[in-house]
């Protein structure tokens, strides 16, 4: 078998890592027991690895949130030098078993969304929204007693009602809801409007069963419900944990992971496993929730929940959401053409998720780097835009820079040399 | 077979009977004027290929 058949093969087995898993949330449990590899005095964030110094303001205040939720110092001041000193390991959290959406600032003691594939037992864990916080620690990297009291809450009142239940009915199964959601216009990274209400359908009527105090279990029902994107986490799990199974497939030319840290942007490939390709990260088009917003106030990329791109949703799936591509001023052809383009730079197509507007056609799944250098086209990526002082001003889109899959090739060739 | 009639611009062009079909390459702005003035068009999505430096181009050649 010669090189590129190698690769071929390779690919299609990445692909399925993708088409067949079988995304199941089973789990809540404190970071420092499901994020592998997550020691005592250490602090994630999302985008390629970075060290302290070099940090985006966001990310340097979000590790100093990190330092203050954990007790680890008591002022800010205490914070910056014990980081500074070097004696709090800081890691990307993409090079674990989870993703960091936004600042992606995660700590041992954080509550986290543990989903299993099913199919190959990989779990991954992801951050949930922080109800009237919504990015709060993690996504915006902020820390106040009231933020602090709220992840509280949020891991020892709500969470072990929603984790019982969810014992009780045996895991809830992802992989229909984003499917079906697909078809009413979610994207599954801007937009998770209809999944937010087929996952209340599913957790709710379980809920109200629950043999706990009334008030407690509406305590959960209205932190679930009034949550915006909700959802959001469970999608970003599912990905990783498909993403999990693809990476270290020796010859896979299939990008695993996609993020930014608010200075570099960088992609992670699948036989290339546990390296990061980079670029300057790119500025986001889209529209500000205020018109006195502008360009500068945009943050360069920040966030790690691209890993939906790389699992056919999000900008993949512009085609099912063009409600999402009218934020730039698209119209529903526009939004069928974005998908009709990526088809021309992925692996496979996913049977799983026929989209009305594509005349029930299946989206494209699984980025091969090689096809992207050779079209010259891009992946369109979906996102929130972050202000460069905290806090989300708007919803766009941008696309990965090319510089980072040249550097793959060329690390891929280095590496495949026959 | 073509008969004289008045176009946009006021001036008399002539145009033939034929029904106008057409197919747009590019700036999609071009289509949706063709759509307004009541003919058929469809958008092609087409953009130059990539061009790639030799490096890049010759370790493609490899792989794909």
């Amino acid at each position: 078998m010669d090189l590129k058949q190698k690769i071929e093969q390779a690919n299609e087995q990445a692909v399925h890592c993708v088409i067949d898993a079988d995304p199941v949330w089973v789990d809540i449990l404190p970071a420092g027991e499901c994020v592998e590899g997550l020691h005592d005095r250490m602090i994630l964030h999302s985008g390629p690895p970075v060290e302290f110094k070099d940090m985006c303001a966001l990310h340097r205040r979000g590790m100093v949130s990190g330092v203050l939720f954990e007790g680890w110092a008591k002022t800010e001041k205490d914070a910056i030098a014990l980081l500074e000193s070097g004696q709090i390991e800081i890691d990307s959290a993409h090079n674990h078993n989870t993703v960091g959406a936004g600042t992606g600032i995660i700590t041992k003691s954080v509550a986290m969304i543990v989903i299993e594939d099913r199919r190959t037992g990989r779990r991954a864990a992801t951050f949930p929204a922080e109800g009237p916080f919504q990015g709060g620690f993690c996504g915006w990297g902020l820390y106040s007693p009231e933020i602090a009291e709220n992840l509280r809450y949020m891991r020892e009142d709500l969470f072990p009602i929603l984790r019982d239940v969810l014992k009780k009915r045996g895991g809830l199964a992802i992989k229909p809801i984003l499917a079906e959601a697909l078809q009413m216009g979610d994207e599954h990274h801007t937009r998770q409007t209809a999944a937010d209400l087929i996952f209340d359908k599913q957790l709710l009527p379980d809920l109200f069963r629950a043999d706990y105090p009334k008030e407690q279990i509406l305590k959960v029902v209205d932190y679930v419900v009034q949550t915006p994107r909700f959802f959001h986490c469970y999608g970003q799990g599912s990905s990783k944990a498909a993403m999990l199974s693809a990476e270290g497939i020796e010859y896979s030319t299939m990008v695993t992971a996609i993020g930014g840290n608010g200075r570099e942007f960088g992609i992670k490939v699948a036989g290339l496993p546990g390296q990061w390709f980079t670029a300057p990260a790119p500025m986001m088009k889209g529209r500000y929730t205020s018109s006195k917003y502008t360009e500068k106030d945009q943050l360069p990329w920040i966030g790690d929940s691209c890993v939906v791109e790389c699992a056919g949703l999000g900008g993949m799936a512009a085609a099912a959401s063009p409600i999402v591509c009218a934020l730039r001023g698209l119209k529903l052809r526009d939004a069928i053409a974005l998908t009709r383009e990526m088809e021309q730079i992925c692996i496979a197509k996913n049977p799983n998720y026929p989209v009305p507007n594509l005349d029930f056609d299946f989206l494209p799944v699984g980025i091969d780097l090689r096809k992207v250098l050779k079209t010259g086209v891009a992946p369109e990526i979906h996102g929130g835009m972050f202000n460069r002082d905290g806090g989300l001003i708007g919803a766009g889109s941008a696309r990965v820079p090319m510089e980072c899959f040249k550097k793959a090739l060329i690390a891929f060739r280095a590496k495949y040399r026959e | 077979m073509s008969k004289s009639r008045k176009c946009c611009s006021g001036s008399q062009c002539t145009r033939s009977e034929e029904k106008l079909r057409v197919i747009n390459i590019g700036l999609s702005m071009f289509y949706d004027a063709i759509v307004l003035q009541g003919a058929k068009a469809v958008q092609l999505e087409w953009q130059p290929p990539a061009e790639l430096e030799k490096e890049i181009s010759d370790l493609l050649d490899d792989l794909l």
